[in-house]
């Protein structure tokens, strides 16, 4: 039957923008103080954004691990899309404007 | 739970500001060295105890944040007001497994849509009342 | 504006090459932070002012909504029909169909075929109220601290960047510094307003906390305002949806039902 299939996978906003909300905090804030922290380590060019990778993707590996018991899918519609990729860019920018300042404070 | 993040989050702060200071005083002294003398200064690099701390306060930063969110706890609208959890971080976007947690909590979401008391009819509901107390009544003189 | 100026004395490094300035150190505390704080502050009073501005109660006449009820009616008909046993589809289904076709309870007949002006209904222009208030909300600051940046703390290097950019960024980023073979990496402070600009976004997120609450109340009052201006006419809709309606396969999902609902729930 095929309102059975479509009945199956209707799925709860409330939780999807419960989630969203979760995993969009943790990763503002980690990026923010991972980018303090390449300030004070006065890292450069390569090094920095080597930093910001290594963090957000251990972030979102900690956060799978912890948070949702290696069941990404339980949380989520689609969890690469959601924790890794939609936010890359604006989490790059937060990392970059405090290392950025950082860096120009201890320099 | 949140006793635990937020010490790990003074001692991370803590750690991070020092460092943070330590490697400004490394930077500023470098600096002046570079102004004085012939020393090849490039070559000296942040000691390896303030870059330690730095990782230290970042990893004890991460941990504190990921504990700062406890497990989801919900008080239940009647009965004993106990805190009842499910063990979740995250509440499970199926909607059938979404429910459960409002079954928990005796909640009802949708209740505007199915509390409908104007759709009941008062005056046949006291009509019934009264009937079934008159019977019982007359039940009660019999025996 | 008298504000300590870099001091000249290059030195070309061994490794990158990059040339070293001394910076006098007053610049972090004179020029650095207070562009930061009066960025964060400006938005901060951003949302406080978009909250203020945003909140206002849109009235829509009863007739109105009656209208845009019925349609949203027959649409969850159509949608979520399945929901209900084949005796109280039929019977919605009939009397949708009969409302909407006589058009019972359409708002006001139009009169003419001519499209109206949408500037003239109060509606619509007060919903492009909104989103130029909100427009204005957000280009006015921008636009106030770039002209504050650029008059203020013009012409001086303001701090290195930790990361090299293509000569392309020069112009851009070194706005009144009158040195033509100085590296990219060193900025004046407009780049500082373009990186806080791009990379704010996780701190508001930190201070603000979320306000997702109004958007959705938001959302909903979209919802019943209705037509929006330049859509087909209500007239048409209905007629449209009666059809539909008419025509709607029904399938009920309470066959079976028992044994899907055991095996959703089996594990």
């Amino acid at each position: 039957m095929s309102s059975s299939e479509a009945f199956a996978d209707i799925k709860s906003p409330v939780s999807i923008e419960f989630n969203r909300k979760v995993i969009l905090r943790i990763q503002d804030i980690t990026s923010l103080v991972y980018g303090c922290g390449a300030g004070i380590l006065q890292l450069e060019s390569l090094q920095g954004f080597g930093l910001f990778a290594i963090s957000y993707i251990s972030v979102a590996f900690v956060f799978f691990a912890w948070f949702c018991h290696f069941q990404p899918g339980k949380y989520f519609q689609s969890p690469v899309q959601e924790v890794l990729i939609d936010s890359l860019f604006r989490e790059l920018a937060g990392f970059v404007m405090a290392w950025t300042f950082v860096y120009a404070l201890l320099g | 739970m949140s006793i635990i993040s937020k010490v790990l989050l003074i001692v991370a702060l803590a750690q991070l500001f020092h460092s943070g200071f330590s490697s400004y005083e490394f930077h500023q002294l470098k600096k002046q060295l570079a102004a004085g003398s012939s020393v090849a200064i490039d070559q000296i690099s942040l000691p390896k105890d303030i870059r330690l701390e730095v990782l230290s306060g970042l990893i004890l930063f991460t941990f504190s944040v990921f504990m700062s969110f406890g497990k989801l706890t919900y008080l239940p609208l009647s009965g004993k007001p106990v805190l009842l959890s499910q063990h979740e971080y995250l509440k499970e976007i199926d909607m059938n497994r979404a429910t459960m947690t409002n079954n928990l909590i005796g909640s009802d979401p949708y209740g505007e849509i199915t509390y409908t008391p104007n759709f009941v009819d008062v005056h046949a509901k006291r009509k019934e009342l009264k009937q079934w107390l008159n019977d019982r009544e007359s039940h009660d003189k019999v025996n | 504006m008298h504000l300590p100026s870099l001091l000249s004395f290059f030195e070309l490094s061994k490794e990158n090459a990059v040339a070293e300035l001394t910076l006098d150190p007053k610049l972090k505390y004179w020029v650095l932070l207070p562009i930061s704080i009066v960025m964060i502050l400006v938005g901060v009073t951003r949302q406080h002012i978009m909250a203020l501005i945003g909140l206002k109660v849109k009235s829509v006449p009863r007739k109105k909504i009656t209208e845009a009820q019925y349609m949203g009616k027959a649409q969850s008909l159509l949608g979520n029909g399945s929901n209900l046993s084949d005796e109280s589809f039929k019977t919605r289904q009939e009397y949708l169909a009969q409302i909407l076709a006589e058009g019972k309870y359409v708002a006001e007949q139009t009169k003419s075929d001519e499209p109206v002006n949408p500037l003239n209904d109060p509606n619509a222009s007060d919903a492009m109220m909104n989103m130029a208030k909100g427009n204005l909300a957000n280009y006015i600051p921008q636009t106030l601290i770039m002209w504050w940046v650029n008059h203020f703390f013009a012409g001086f290097v303001l701090m290195k960047l930790p990361f090299p950019l293509t000569i392309r960024f020069k112009e851009m980023l070194q706005s009144g510094v009158m040195t033509a073979d100085l590296d990219v990496r060193w900025v004046s402070s407009i780049s500082w307003y373009f990186i806080s600009v791009l990379g704010l976004n996780p701190l508001y997120n930190l201070i603000l906390g979320n306000n997702d609450v109004d958007a959705l109340g938001m959302a909903q009052q979209q919802q019943q305002l209705g037509g929006m201006p330049g859509g087909p006419a209500p007239e048409v809709m209905m007629k449209n949806l009666a059809n539909d309606v008419t025509i709607a396969q029904h399938e009920t999902c309470f066959k079976g039902i028992e044994e899907r609902v055991l095996k959703l729930y089996k594990n």
